[in-house]
């Protein structure tokens, strides 16, 4: 806890000090008089020991949200001990938005009061905690006292998503019939999988005439999808703040869309939620992303371990922040017969990754 | 720099609390209110000046948002302003002294008060004239000579706390993006924050008092410029001699003159003396205020100067002391000025030797060195006088040795015919083991002090009885001049040069206004004793003569304090000593209190906060990498988050420690524990992490 007189209490003082000297220059003994009460307005503030560190301080955050959308964000000051709180500036610098601050009345022992505020998410990331600093010059603005208290409160902000229908996903050869990649798609495919209710958009000759014949209902025929190869995305090196965001972006824009396209999709890179995520789901995908942190590492060993989980049939799509950190990884995937893409985000040249984006 | 003007000049939003305009107008009429009191302004203008500063705080309330037609009013309170400025100037030049600045200065001041009074859109407006509104205080606390003053002064400060609070919080809320509700939903910010200011009334107080009570109040001796008037007129002519409008001559009067300030001081004069106020001194250091010089010693009386003797000391003010009668050696300078509420006699009261005079009239010297003016003192007489008082230490004056008076002197030598030989002899008896002419002077004092009665209605001395032989081996009872006298007489008996002076004694000084408030009652009789090259020292056997120098008694109120309470306690019974000793101990513990409150604090958190009660493993080891990083003179700062931290020590640990910070954070501000295996692996890798800080070079 930091105590500082304020400017406003400097030029305070300055004035008592100058009735000094007038009142000793001219003899004026009520000057003295007047200048120690000048100055008792400012030595007042050391002796009102503000007791900041006793108050909690709680947020309250949704789950999630993503880089410039506005989320309420509730933030509650309690008063636990048994002296009055003073009047103060509550200022929130939770590390995912721009700080803000209120400010907050006198408490009474055992009060709480509470404020919602609307903030934007600026950047990327998973934030666990961050402090908010409890301000008071009460009463007279003039001797500020200061407490910083670390709260405590998750927010995942997802990256950016873009559109990315441009974007030709690397392929393996399919593997026939491997059950681990098949998919039961209506119409397309060759291997019988069986029938199942008519939805709306289905077409009429996928219809089983003898299925709907026997059950009165109109019924399809399914048959499985041929077997898609996984996109492993691998986020090998980021380094630069610049670099870094950007290829979060792409990466979470080509999972999703790797998504759409039916394509499982492995998340590789070193983040707040390891570095494997397999089988991601959109919302794993956006997580995995919104983790992602600066690192050196060039993860041959994820790639190796995607390759170990996925045979040759995966595809690879390799991010990185500079050119040739993820030269290693490549090589390790291509030796394996995969295919493989690597995207670059150079320090001030996205020129590779803004390409991706259609 | 133009950047930073019109930032500094750029549109501020508006004050919308009325209670902040209310707290600031009150100050600031108070301030008028304070300049009329003390005569610095007439009751006409200050109601005049109270009317247009309710009518200008409306109208900028009213209109404080930004209109087109602004330019106009501001157009308007700049011709006020020139306007006031002019008058100012104006009134400069008929001037009698720098020190009467001040009035002009106060009527400018009001002025100003009132023409922005009338632009006060903003905060910052409101603030200016909160602070400019000290000034008024300011000129109306270098006028004020009494009590009354503090009213206004307390007034005063409960609106500027008022204000001071008020505008903390109007700053509050529009620095931040509102006021958070409590439990009640009710929006904070309407409340009047009466508890605050209560609250915080008692510290301001308290801290106030500690520090006027320690502050060195040395008032200078210095002087820029002294005031100095007649005030309503001239007083009566005194046609030459001296005019004491106090009573007939021959007895004392019972009212407000003291009849000793004459031409003769008759030692069987008898009487009481009221305690009115007859003048206020202002002066740089206490001291006796001598009015007239005595001389001639008859056997009954002292007579002054010869009325045709008095010759003029200059043309005009200042007028100077004649350099012939001054005293050398070590000096100490007092500035005084004297307001005088009653007639006077037509003397030039001063402390010891007045070098330097400002009167509004003709000053002269008479024979024996008193200062005379041509006609008495009326009320409203104000003069100003640079004295100087000799400081020589007693050891100092110890060192001179005994010399023949020279022959301007003799006066001071002189005795009647009739004095009884047994003064003499008294005199050297007291003084048998005096070897200097200084420790004479103190023999005689202490035998005084010792052996006589101090009482107003002492005996009268039967015709053809020398009253001082009637004093020191009849009645053995006797007031000042009585006292002086003997001590003179017995003096001059010697061979050292003395003389008999009146004037008044010091008086009450009024510890708030720093004025001395001179009452009838003190007029006093005491002695003089001339020392070779040093000249007058002030001796009195019945009265604690100032010194010229008082040290830190003098300057610092609260060391004057304890100084009196130990002279008074010097003779009190063992129970009020003790009393008074737990009193003082109590004092002197919530005095420690009060600095530990004050200052303690501070030296705790120039510490590291100690780690929290139940801190886990991690968070210990986290502590110990925090030391490594200390010792290597990259400590963790104050504002740094755990994550800021190892970031920005990567280079111990590349990125392995990520998941130890993610631990930290869980143990510390989570709201569940870690498992037992990431707490291990996270102390691993912090104690990992802390060898690497303290081993990389």
């Amino acid at each position: 806890m930091t105590r500082r007189p304020t400017t406003k209490a400097g030029i305070i003082a300055a004035v008592g000090a100058l009735l000094v000297v007038v009142g000793t220059t001219a003899q004026a003994g009520w000057l003295f008089v007047l200048s120690a009460g000048v100055l008792g307005l400012v030595a007042s503030g050391l002796v009102q020991w503000h007791r900041l560190a006793a108050a909690t301080v709680t947020r309250a955050l949704p789950a999630r949200t993503a880089v410039g959308e506005s989320v309420t964000a509730g933030l509650s000051v309690h008063n636990p001990s048994h002296k009055r709180l003073p009047v103060m500036r509550v200022a929130d610098s939770f590390p995912a938005f721009d700080e803000a601050a209120v400010a907050c009345e006198s408490m009474p022992p055992g009060a709480t009061a509470a404020a919602e505020l609307e903030r934007v998410a600026l950047r990327r990331g998973v934030f666990t905690s961050g402090d908010v600093l409890l301000t008071t010059a009460a009463p007279f603005g003039l001797m500020r006292t200061r407490k910083t208290v670390a709260v405590a409160s998750r927010l995942i902000v997802h990256p950016v998503v873009e559109e990315v229908h441009g974007f030709p996903l690397p392929e393996t050869a399919a593997v026939g019939s491997d059950e681990a990649f098949a998919m039961a798609r209506s119409g397309s495919g060759e291997v019988f999988a069986g029938v199942r209710d008519y939805r709306p958009g289905d077409q009429r000759r996928w219809i089983h005439w003898r299925t709907t014949a026997r059950t009165g209902r109109l019924a399809v025929r399914e048959h499985e999808e041929p077997a898609r190869s996984p996109i492993v995305l691998v986020v090998a090196g980021l380094r630069g703040d610049d670099g870094t965001e950007r290829v979060a972006t792409v990466a979470a824009s080509v999972g999703l869309h790797a998504l759409e396209q039916g394509r499982p999709v492995h998340c590789v890179g070193r983040g707040y939620f390891g570095e494997h995520v397999e089988n991601a789901t959109r919302l794993d995908v956006l997580d995995w992303a919104a983790g992602l942190e600066p690192s050196d590492t060039t993860l041959e060993d994820g790639v190796t371990a995607a390759l170990r989980r996925w045979g040759r049939r995966c595809s690879f799509v390799l991010f990185e922040s500079e050119h040739g950190i993820a030269d290693a990884a490549a090589e390790v995937a291509r030796r394996r017969g995969a295919d493989v893409k690597v995207l670059v985000a150079c320090d001030g040249n996205h020129e590779h990754l803004d390409g991706v984006a259609s | 720099m133009i950047e930073a003007i019109k930032r500094a000049n750029a549109p501020r939003p508006p004050e919308d609390s009325l209670a902040l305009r209310a707290a600031v107008l009150g100050a600031v009429v108070t301030g008028t209110a304070a300049l009329s009191s003390v005569g610095a302004v007439s009751l006409t203008l200050t109601v005049v000046v109270t009317m247009l500063l309710l009518g200008g705080y409306a109208f900028s309330y009213v209109y404080r948002r930004p209109t087109s037609w602004k330019w106009v009013v501001k157009v308007f309170l700049t011709l006020g302003a020139v306007a006031a400025l002019v008058h100012f100037f104006g009134e400069l030049k008929t001037l009698q002294t720098v020190d009467e600045a001040r009035f002009p200065l106060a009527t400018l001041f009001l002025a100003v008060q009132v023409l922005h009074g009338f632009d006060l859109p903003a905060r910052k407006d409101l603030n200016f004239s909160l602070g400019s509104s000290l000034a008024l205080m300011a000129i109306a606390g270098t006028l004020s000579q009494d009590g009354g003053y503090g009213f206004y002064l307390v007034a005063y400060f409960g609106f500027v706390m008022g204000a001071l609070t008020l505008s903390h919080r109007s700053e509050l809320g529009s620095a931040t993006a509102g006021w958070m509700t409590t439990a009640g939903g009710r929006p904070s910010e309407a409340r009047f924050p009466w508890r605050d200011i209560g609250r915080a009334a008692i510290p301001v107080a308290l801290s106030g008092a500690l520090i006027f009570m320690v502050m060195p109040q040395s008032v200078a001796s210095q002087y820029f410029a002294l005031p100095f008037s007649l005030g309503p007129g001239v007083g009566s002519d005194a046609g030459g001699g001296i005019m004491n409008p106090g009573g007939e001559s021959g007895g004392r009067s019972s009212g407000l003159g003291y009849f000793g300030i004459d031409d003769r001081m008759d030692l069987s004069a008898r009487g009481g003396l009221g305690d009115d106020l007859v003048m206020r001194v202002r002066s740089s250091a206490p001291a006796m205020w001598k009015g007239i010089v005595f001389g001639e010693y008859d056997g009954r009386s002292w007579q002054g100067a010869d009325e045709d003797a008095a010759i003029a000391v200059g043309d005009a003010p200042p007028y100077q002391y004649p350099v012939a009668l001054r005293s050398l050696g070590p000096r100490t300078r007092v500035t005084q000025t004297y307001y005088i509420e009653t007639e006077h006699p037509n003397v030039i009261f001063a402390a010891g030797q007045p070098d330097t005079v400002w009167y509004d009239g003709g000053v002269t010297i008479d024979g024996l060195g008193g200062l005379r003016t041509a006609s008495t003192l009326t009320p409203g007489t104000v003069y100003s006088v640079v004295s100087s008082r000799g400081s020589a230490s007693y050891d100092e004056l110890r060192t001179l040795p005994h010399e023949t008076a020279p022959e301007h002197l003799a006066p001071f030598l002189q005795l009647p015919d009739s004095l009884p030989e047994r003064v003499e002899r008294l005199a050297r008896s007291i003084t048998r083991d005096a070897t200097t002419d200084l420790d004479k002077v103190l023999a005689i004092e202490d035998y005084l002090a010792d052996n006589y009665e101090y009482e107003l209605d002492s005996p009268v001395p039967p015709p053809g009885r020398d009253a001082v032989d009637h004093f020191l081996f009849d009645t053995d009872v006797g007031f000042c001049e009585q006292f002086a006298s003997a001590t003179a007489v017995m003096l001059r008996s010697l061979g050292i040069p003395a003389r008999v002076v009146a004037g008044y004694a010091v008086g009450d000084r009024n510890t708030f206004s720093g004025y001395y408030d001179v009452h009838a009652s003190d007029a006093h009789a005491w002695v003089e004793v001339w020392f070779p090259k040093y000249g007058w020292y002030e001796f009195d056997p019945t009265f604690d003569i100032p010194a010229a120098d008082g040290g830190l008694e003098r300057s610092i109120p609260l060391v004057g304090a304890i100084a009196a309470v130990m002279r008074a306690l010097r003779d009190a019974g063992p129970v009020v000593k003790a009393v008074a000793g737990v009193v003082g101990t109590g004092l002197a513990l919530a005095l420690l209190w009060f600095l530990w409150r004050a200052v303690g604090p501070r030296r705790v958190r120039r510490g590291r906060a100690p780690l929290p009660a139940g801190a886990g493993p991690v968070t210990t080891a986290f502590r110990r990498f925090e030391d490594a990083l200390a010792a290597r003179g990259e400590p963790r700062l104050p504002a740094e988050t755990a994550g800021e931290v190892v970031a920005r020590t990567a280079r111990f640990h590349g990125e392995r420690s990520r998941a130890a910070l993610r631990v930290f954070e869980a143990e510390r501000y989570g709201p569940l524990p870690p498992g037992d295996d990431e707490v291990e692996a996270a102390v691993e890798e912090l104690d990992r992490l802390s060898r690497a800080v303290k081993e990389t070079p």
